[in-house]
């Protein structure tokens, strides 16, 4: 009935003619909205990852002030492991080697000295507890006489996969250009004289230096 | 007819508008989004920046618990390591131990206050030392300059000098002009004196320097003392009235290499009388000053001042503090009674050299 109301009222042409613009509209319609879909989208995944990554560098210096202020008893006494670690620092002196293999340097690291052997136990089970281990992440802690590297297993596959960045030595390099306080915690040292003791935490390193790229 | 045209051409319209509608509101909401984006930061970057901030500070904190704890430490042991005080007692030092029992008898026993003072002032002067090298942020801007210097010389090239025990092996024969103004700051800071003071007595006595070209410690016989102390007759074997200054016939005028050769002279006559009879070092301390300044004789002064100039500076200040005339002239630039105790001068003379070497701009960081 009201199909033969329009026949009457409109006409064979202007109803094809009125179609065809309906559907072009709609069409049209539908594609700026996927369009701007698209582009809002992407601008919204760039600021979520950038924002991500903030948050990453939050976490990993978290994770260094949870680390530094963790309680432990030694036979009697209580103290940090932070505090720990500045009077080994401070009590040891032992070869460092950045050449050394990470197999090696973790084998001289467990060695007979029971300080260095709780400060190392520790150190593993909280890295292995904490870090992400799908992602490139690194936990040093540096001193004039300590030198405990732990990182990812997935950093080596990332590490070779970044351009220009083959090796531990080309790593130090790039993190130079990302600001200290995004990854490094201080620790004082026992004797006044010594430089302070250095904890770096970065939980992903691939994206750390993605937000502040190299150079 | 007319009708069903305006009609249709109402719809295409209608339909055409609401695209173009679409179209320029989604444009705008971009354009409005970019702009924000690309003139200040993004959403929620300020947030973390701001987490960021508040991390730094935490992170801080637990440097400064650190070296909070280690400063403690430290001072405990410098408390006992010095005897329970850091000031000199007029019970002498041995060897940068405070003596609670001088060798004449008398006691200089701590009392509570005393140590509790010391204890304040080691701490901070530790805490100082360590905070000041943290990176990332200023702890020492507002700490008094006397507690700054200290622990600036805590962590100075010339060695750390955490107690006067330190001070007399950190080893170097030689300070440098720096070294010399690290120590000498630390230590008339500690005991309240002026550096400029302590620098216008280093210059007059001895032109800064402990040592001779030829590395051999900076003396001056005073041949009347030897005879004094040797037991000899005026003429006989010191000479210091008629033909200048000699030893046994030998001058101990025209220079250092002289004054040696006068020493020596006079010690295979008298040795203990000849190293009472000469003066030492940077300060000029006469020989028979030494078991003031906390040794047994004056020969193991002489040896123990040719170790190091550092050595002698902090037997100055022993010197200066154990002397409370002396001392507190030091501390009221009283210069003609410096002149009359330390050098034994009443005509004015010598506390005029001092005022002329006085040059308190080169020494400020005194409180």
């Amino acid at each position: 009935m009201s199909r033969i109301r329009c026949k009457r009222r409109f006409g064979k042409r202007a109803f094809i003619s009125d179609i065809l613009v309906d559907i072009w509209a709609i069409i049209i319609f539908v594609l700026v909205i996927l369009i701007f879909y698209l582009i809002f989208k992407q601008s919204e995944v760039s600021r979520r990852q950038t924002l991500q990554d903030k948050q990453d560098i939050v976490y990993g210096n978290y994770l260094a002030q949870v680390y530094l202020r963790t309680p432990l008893t030694i036979g009697t006494q209580k103290l940090t492991i932070g505090e720990l670690i500045a009077l080994y620092d401070y009590n040891q002196s032992m070869e460092k080697n950045r050449t050394k293999s990470f197999a090696e340097s973790a084998e001289s690291l467990l060695s007979s000295n029971p300080m260095k052997k709780a400060i190392v136990d520790f150190t593993d089970d909280f890295v292995g507890k904490n870090f992400d281990s799908n992602r490139c992440f690194i936990f040093i802690i540096k001193s004039k006489n300590i030198d405990i590297f732990k990182a990812g297993t997935y950093c080596d596959a990332t590490l070779y996969s970044m351009q220009g960045m083959n090796s531990w030595t080309q790593m130090y390099d790039n993190l130079k250009g990302v600001p200290n306080a995004t990854y490094v915690t201080y620790l004082a040292t026992v004797d006044p004289r010594g430089d302070p003791i250095t904890i770096w935490s970065v939980y992903d390193l691939e994206r750390t230096l993605a937000l502040y790229p190299p150079k | 007819m007319r009708r069903t045209m305006f009609r249709n051409r109402k719809a295409m319209v209608f339909n055409i508008m609401i695209v173009i509608f679409t179209i320029t509101i989604l444009v705008y909401a971009f354009i409005r989004l970019s702009a924000k984006m690309n003139s200040s930061k993004e959403i929620g970057v300020s947030e973390f920046d701001l987490v960021a901030k508040i991390q730094e500070g935490e992170k801080a904190m637990i440097f400064l618990d650190s070296a909070a704890k280690m400063a403690i430490y430290q001072a405990v042991y410098d408390l006992q390591a010095q005897g329970g005080i850091s000031e000199a007692t007029l019970c002498g030092i041995y060897y940068g131990f405070n003596k609670w029992n001088s060798d004449t008898g008398q006691t200089c026993f701590v009392d509570a206050d005393s140590a509790k003072n010391s204890m304040r002032d080691l701490f901070v002067s530790n805490l100082v030392a360590r905070v000041a090298k943290y990176p990332s942020a200023d702890f020492v801007g507002n700490v008094p300059a006397a507690a700054y210097a200290r622990g600036a010389a805590l962590i100075s090239p010339a060695g750390a000098v955490s107690n006067v025990s330190q001070v007399a092996f950190s080893g170097e024969k030689r300070l440098s002009k720096e070294q010399k103004d690290v120590l000498l700051t630390t230590l008339a800071s500690k005991y309240g004196y002026e550096l400029a003071v302590l620098k216008a007595i280093l210059v007059v006595e001895a032109g800064s320097q402990g040592f001779n070209p030829e590395d051999t410690l900076k003396i001056r016989m005073e041949a009347h003392k030897f005879n004094e102390y040797c037991g000899c007759k005026e003429g006989s074997w010191g000479s210091s009235t008629l033909v200048g200054r000699a030893i046994g016939g030998v001058s101990c005028e025209g220079g250092q290499v002289n004054e040696h050769l006068c020493l020596k002279k006079a010690i295979s006559i008298n040795e203990n009388a000849a190293y009472q009879a000469i003066s030492m070092g940077l300060p000029q301390i006469m020989g028979f000053n030494s078991k003031r300044i906390g040794y047994s004789s004056p020969k193991e002064m002489f040896d123990d001042f040719s170790r190091s100039e550092s050595i002698q500076i902090e037997k100055l200040i022993v010197f200066l503090s154990t002397d409370s005339r002396l001392s507190q002239a030091i501390k009221d630039k009283d210069w003609s009674t410096i002149g009359a105790i330390y050098n034994g001068d009443k005509t004015g003379k010598y506390a005029a050299r001092l005022v002329q070497n006085y040059k308190p701009e080169q020494g400020t960081a005194i409180v």
